[in-house]
């Protein structure tokens, strides 16, 4: 088994279980024996349906939720351990589904600034740290305008200057674009891929479109609490016929040629776009 | 259209008050609102009068966005005038029909209290036309801090109240949106008894009541992963700092608290 | 007859100050009945506030709604009645739920439609179980519910009404590819039963595809496009220049067209894709 450098791994799960216990004592399994190493400055997308668990390893990764059992490693500090909460967070920064629910300021330089307050930085400092992360997500001419009045994306940007500010390692996002219109799912998309490929911040996605998974280093699918697929998006969204039998998208190219290939032409397995579909199909159809 | 309601009644300007340090300005009211009490003549409230006036003036906020500020109590001063005039006696008598005296005394007493009120009025509301709801917080936050040695949770008053304001104009668009899915189911707020009315709001509160405990959930989990925990270590990005303005503002009220005094001793008393 | 029209529609906001914006601009529209309309726009286009004046929860600042030719704000009787024979679900409807069970608040239309006990029942349990709703669900608590549920709930509770005309405000918003095509074969099915028109807010130019008889394209406050499935996504330059865009397999053969293929360009969904290129290639599909 290849070792790999635990240094490099920001977020480790290991055999993580997690459990929830609904209003009739049903005890629903949510998260079953995950194993899972993420490296410093991966963009890594979780795709899966309502249900399959998602969410909640997010939630176990900056410990709003503390597994049964196996542990959840953040830089080296295990989750569970109450001292280290304060300084997990610091590493891993979150921001959650429904724009309005995590803005708690009046005006947006002072939510952006919530974060490093909390952290006891000094004034001029705060400062600093929110003027920059506002230039990075483009809303520095919306510093002094009330929350309330920004669209959808724009709060979302906003959300994730907060965490910016707090110069967190990484950022999970959770279905961060699930509340949002087309517009504002792209501002959102281009903004966190920016900020990984250009400040090396580690990435996790957790989301259900399918469009937005294709975008990331690599993707990860779960289905009822278990990891089913996990690789590059070529090498997963290829896998067709397993993708949308735990209720998922895979981009029309594939499908159509996946469709195809049943139908006996040839077409190779791992199209994901509309350039790649038109080649293909060119090439089958002249050969 | 909902969206741009304004919390308040803050009216944006850069008049020299609206650039007061919130806290000097929340102090010099609550000074300015004891010296209106303090006045007892006419000469003295004419003084604190001639110095509201003053104030419109420098707050550049328009004449007839303070006139709004009296209308709700319009009838508050017709009311208090009213009784005054009928039923405050001493003097000599104006009129005289049935067993109703019209006094010299009642009228300057009904003149007095009208004109007191008016001020009192025009004064807090210059306090909110120039600052903003969060400063204001803000500023109350940081004056009541020394109270933390009684074991009172200034901090977290104040977070409650900012978050409040926060999510004042977030929950106006909610009710407008669930009032407006239950009038496509039916609702009626307009027509029936008062009963029927009432128990009409039902859809509306019911809603607004589950999604808000929901929101406060979220949020509270948000707040614990930005490093939320209460006011203990945290730091301010925004420092309030008193400059040249605040003092002058300072000496310019104690030079009319000792004037009023003056008059005060000097003059005739309107009211005992 | 048409059985939903709109004459010179406009509304206004913020009307008399600097900040008036025309939400909606002289929309003229005529809906036949049994269409299944699929409104696409963006943000700000003024859909929104188009359906809204189709059951009278808006007031025309110019214009006239007519509900089977008549205008539904002539009297106080015709604008009640117009709110129940225009059904209209707003986005993420099961954020209105407030009664004590699932069957009540289903009830609650019919109830305010003033019918008698019988046909309310009647028509909760057909709506519940139109949409998928078991039976012991009914007599929880709609809090109860999960996402899934209560967004059927309270989409049953509009279908209650048993309105000529349905809206729905972007039914899928939010849900999981499974709970999307899911939510959408349920309008499909609801039309295909009740012969009721159905209309159909949405952002995705490919799940409307291959559901919608007609599309209609919403554009800074006016009506851009209307037309069947196959007139508008032919439009691929207007729509690409107001930020939208055809379905990716649209583009596939449009692609192929370019290359050079004889081959067809009415490709709007995955299935007709796989069967153009199947007759092209001389094979005919399974």
């Amino acid at each position: 088994m290849e070792t790999v450098d635990m240094d490099e791994n920001i977020i480790s799960f290991n055999h993580v279980s997690f459990t929830y216990e609904s209003e009739e004592k049903v005890r629903v399994p949510a998260v079953k024996d995950v194993s899972l190493n993420i490296r410093k400055g991966e963009f890594v997308a979780v795709l899966g349906h309502n249900g399959s668990g998602k969410s909640t390893l997010a939630k176990l990764t900056n410990a709003i939720l503390i597994p049964e059992s196996g542990t959840v490693l953040v830089n080296g500090m295990d989750t569970s351990d109450e001292d280290l909460i304060y300084d997990i967070r610091r590493t891993a920064g979150m921001v959650f589904q429904n724009p309005d629910n995590q803005i708690v300021a009046t005006i947006v330089e002072e939510d952006v600034a919530f974060g490093p307050e909390n952290l006891g930085v000094a004034p001029a400092e705060i400062r600093r740290k929110v003027d920059t992360a506002l230039q990075e997500v483009g809303m520095y001419e919306y510093r002094l305008r009330e929350p309330h009045k920004l669209s959808g994306g724009q709060k979302q940007r906003v959300a994730i200057a907060g965490i910016l500010a707090m110069e967190t390692s990484c950022i999970i996002l959770d279905e961060p674009t699930a509340m949002l219109d087309p517009r504002g799912r792209e501002e959102v998309m281009k903004t966190i891929l920016r900020l990984n490929k250009q400040m090396g911040i580690t990435v996790l996605y957790i989301t259900h479109f399918m469009d937005e998974a294709v975008q990331a280093d690599r993707v990860i699918v779960m289905d009822y609490g278990s990891i089913i697929l996990d690789g590059s998006p070529r090498e997963v969204f290829s896998q067709v016929e397993r993708i949308k039998s735990v209720g998922l998208d895979v981009p029309q190219a594939s499908e159509l040629c996946f469709l195809l290939r049943g139908d006996g032409v040839d077409l190779p397995e791992d199209v994901l776009n509309a350039e790649e579909c038109i080649s293909a199909i060119l090439t089958a159809v002249k050969g | 259209m909902v969206k741009d309601i304004t919390i308040g009644q803050f009216f944006p300007g850069d008049s020299i008050l609206h650039r007061l340090d919130a806290r000097m300005k929340l102090v010099l009211t609550f000074a300015l609102i004891v010296i209106i009490f303090v006045c007892k003549s006419f000469f003295s409230l004419g003084l604190m009068s001639a110095f509201v006036v003053f104030l419109t003036l420098i707050s550049r906020v328009p004449l007839k966005t303070i006139l709004k500020s009296l209308k709700p109590i319009v009838f508050i001063i017709i009311f208090t005038a009213v009784l005054n005039i009928f039923y405050t006696t001493g003097g000599a008598v104006l009129a005289h029909f049935w067993i109703i005296k019209i006094t010299e005394k009642g009228l300057f007493t009904a003149l007095f209290m009208a004109v007191r009120i008016i001020c009192l009025i025009i004064v807090s509301s210059l306090l909110t036309y120039t600052t903003t709801p969060t400063r204001l917080t803000d500023a109350l936050e940081r004056l009541l801090s020394p109270l933390k040695i009684l074991k009172i949770e200034v901090h977290t008053i104040a977070m409650m109240m900012t978050l409040a304001l926060r999510f004042i104009p977030t929950l106006i668009e909610e009710i407008d949106r669930i009032m407006n899915a239950q009038k496509a189911r039916g609702a009626d707020w307009e027509s029936g008894s008062l009963l029927s009315r009432s128990k009409a709001l039902i859809p509306v509160l019911i809603p607004l009541f589950v999604s808000s405990f929901r929101r406060a959930y979220e949020l509270a989990f948000a707040m614990e992963c930005r490093c939320y925990r209460g006011g203990k270590g945290r730091t301010r990005m925004k420092q309030m700092k008193l400059g040249w303005r605040d003092f002058a503002a300072l000496a310019v009220n104690s030079a009319l608290l000792a004037g009023i005094v003056m008059l005060n001793i000097f003059f005739p008393s309107v009211i005992s | 007859m048409p059985v939903i029209s709109t004459r010179g529609l406009t509304h206004l906001y913020s009307k008399g100050t600097p900040f008036e914006v025309a939400a909606i601009k002289d929309i003229n529209i005529d809906i036949e009945t049994g269409e299944l309309v699929g409104i696409i726009g963006h943000t700000g286009s003024g859909k929104s506030t188009l359906i809204q004046h189709l059951n009278g929860i808006l007031k025309p600042e110019q214009g006239t709604v007519l509900l089977e030719g008549k205008d539904i704000w002539e009297s106080k009787v015709s604008i009640k009645a117009a709110r129940f024979k225009v059904g209209l679900c707003f986005q993420y409807p099961e954020y209105q739920l407030f009664e004590e069970t699932v069957y009540k608040d289903i009830a609650f239309g019919p109830k305010n439609m003033k019918l008698d006990e019988e046909e309310i029942d009647r028509r909760v349990h057909k709506a519940a179980d139109f949409v998928g709703l078991k039976e012991e669900l009914l007599q929880k608590s709609p809090f109860d519910l999960s996402g899934g549920e209560k967004r059927r709930a309270a989409i049953a509770g509009v279908m209650a009404m048993e309105p000529k005309v349905l809206i729905l405000d972007e039914p899928t918003a939010g849900l999981d590819p499974h709970g999307r095509d899911r939510i959408l074969r349920l309008i499909r099915e609801y039309r295909d039963n009740t012969g009721s028109t159905v209309l159909l807010v949405s952002h995705s130019m490919e799940d409307i595809a291959g559901l919608v008889t007609k599309v209609m394209v919403l554009e800074k406050s006016r009506v851009a496009m209307y037309g069947t499935v196959q007139e508008v996504y032919s439009r691929r330059r207007e729509l690409l220049s107001m930020g939208l865009d055809v379905p990716q397999v649209t583009r596939i053969f449009a692609g192929l067209r370019e290359r050079g293929l004889n081959i067809s360009g009415d490709v709007f969904t995955v299935e007709q894709g796989r069967r153009e290129l199947l007759r092209y290639l001389g094979k005919g599909a399974e």
